[in-house]
């Protein structure tokens, strides 16, 4: 049993590290390819893919999330007089953290299955071989333009989350339950500042990055077989779904301290 | 498996090899798939390898441009080991070779990306 778990403790150690490896080589891949033109039509590609094509998806994702709040809230709010108060609440948590983590889960899902499944069907019938025997990396030339398309365009699909989750407060909130649009606004403005908004779109970075550089190692590492496939798939999507919600753990307590050391200056900057 | 035979030679070596193998073992686990193989291919030459299905001459061939890197033995590309270097100076010596895998996996590399630029999608000998 203690052979067992030795083995065990050592299998989990190496591929700790072959992943950190993975990582190392594709964040720097990724880096350089901002130098290199013959990348961008690779990049454009994958930019279309990840992107553009997620955008209906993502955007419905934000609106249900946007009226769901709302119509849960209201009735709590309501009981207490402070309805109107309901537009702080819908916009600051899908600003800050309901969009960012809902549009990177759904990414996850559809992202990172999609990329999972190619690399690794790549994998499994040579192609990435083959790539490595014309003196190419395959890094650089699989993985940097996901990397980056991930990396560039979250940030940007949040934002569309995040827009729409406002609009489909503001439906329920001001159409559907008559809560005074300008109160609606006038309390939402006053409670969402500027740093709510660029916190959820700076973890936009992280859970693209993130997102994107466990499914492509998943892709480069998976087993024999279209069971091979499946199975990292599945151990993609649930690596990427601990990551985002580690990642979202994480930067709160980062981003927290940093408001509050710089927020007794926020006068100065006015 | 592969083993080698009682002159430690899969095929009689010669100084003339452009590409060679010397006492490679492989092994995937405990499992091991080339035990001790030497293999020397000579320039102007072809070279055959034949055995039945899941003896390990893929794995064997993978080595010769180290797609695969032995478990112990050293491979060698003009006198020069090639096992030991690592993927950035593999680029450069992989150039050399034309590599047809067994599914025909073709790939066209954008211009210029690779080190070599692939003229037409067609099998390379």
């Amino acid at each position: 049993m203690l052979a067992a778990l030795g083995n065990k403790t050592m299998l989990s150690v190496g591929n700790a590290g072959q992943f950190a490896r993975f990582m190392w080589h594709s964040m720097l891949s990724s880096f350089r390819s901002f130098t290199r033109s013959q990348t961008y039509p690779l990049i454009w590609t994958q930019m279309l893919a990840i992107g553009v094509r997620s955008v209906p998806i993502v955007m419905i994702t934000g609106g249900f999330v946007g009226m769901i709040l709302a119509v849960q809230a209201y009735d709590q709010l309501a009981g207490m007089g402070l309805e109107e108060h309901l537009g702080i609440l819908i916009n600051i948590s899908v600003v800050k953290e309901l969009g960012p983590v809902l549009v990177a889960v759904m990414l996850a899902g559809r992202v990172g299955g999609a990329l999972t499944a190619e690399l690794g069907t790549m994998n499994v019938t040579e192609q990435i071989d083959a790539v490595r025997s014309m003196g190419t990396d395959p890094v650089v030339y699989l993985v940097a333009p996901r990397v980056l398309a991930c990396l560039l365009l979250t940030p940007f699909l949040i934002i569309y989350a995040d827009l729409l989750g406002i609009l489909g407060g503001y439906f329920v909130g001001v159409i559907q339950f008559k809560i005074n649009n300008s109160a609606y606004w006038s309390f939402s403005a006053s409670g969402v500042e500027l740093w709510d908004v660029a916190v959820g779109v700076v973890k936009g970075f992280f859970f693209g990055g993130a997102i994107a550089i466990i499914s492509c190692y998943k892709g480069f590492s998976c087993r024999e077989g279209a069971q091979g496939v499946g199975q990292a798939c599945t151990e993609a999507f649930v690596a990427s779904f601990i990551s985002i919600l580690a990642l979202d753990f994480t930067l709160a307590v980062v981003f927290k301290a940093i408001y509050n050391t710089f927020y007794p200056y926020k006068s100065l900057v006015g | 498996m592969i083993k080698a035979s009682e002159n430690n030679q899969v095929e009689g070596g010669n100084s003339n090899g452009i590409l060679a193998v010397k006492d490679i073992t492989k092994k995937f686990g405990s499992n091991v798939v080339l035990d001790d193989v030497s293999l020397t291919i000579e320039e102007g030459k072809t070279t055959v390898v034949i055995g039945p299905s899941g003896c390990g001459k893929t794995v064997l061939i993978k080595h010769l441009i180290v797609l695969l890197r032995p478990s112990s033995g050293e491979v060698y590309f003009r006198k020069q080991r090639i096992d030991n270097l690592n993927e950035n100076e593999l680029n450069g010596v992989r150039t050399h070779f034309g590599f047809l895998f067994q599914g025909g996996p073709f790939y066209k590399i954008n211009k210029g990306f690779g080190k070599k630029k692939l003229r037409k999608e067609s099998p390379q000998s």
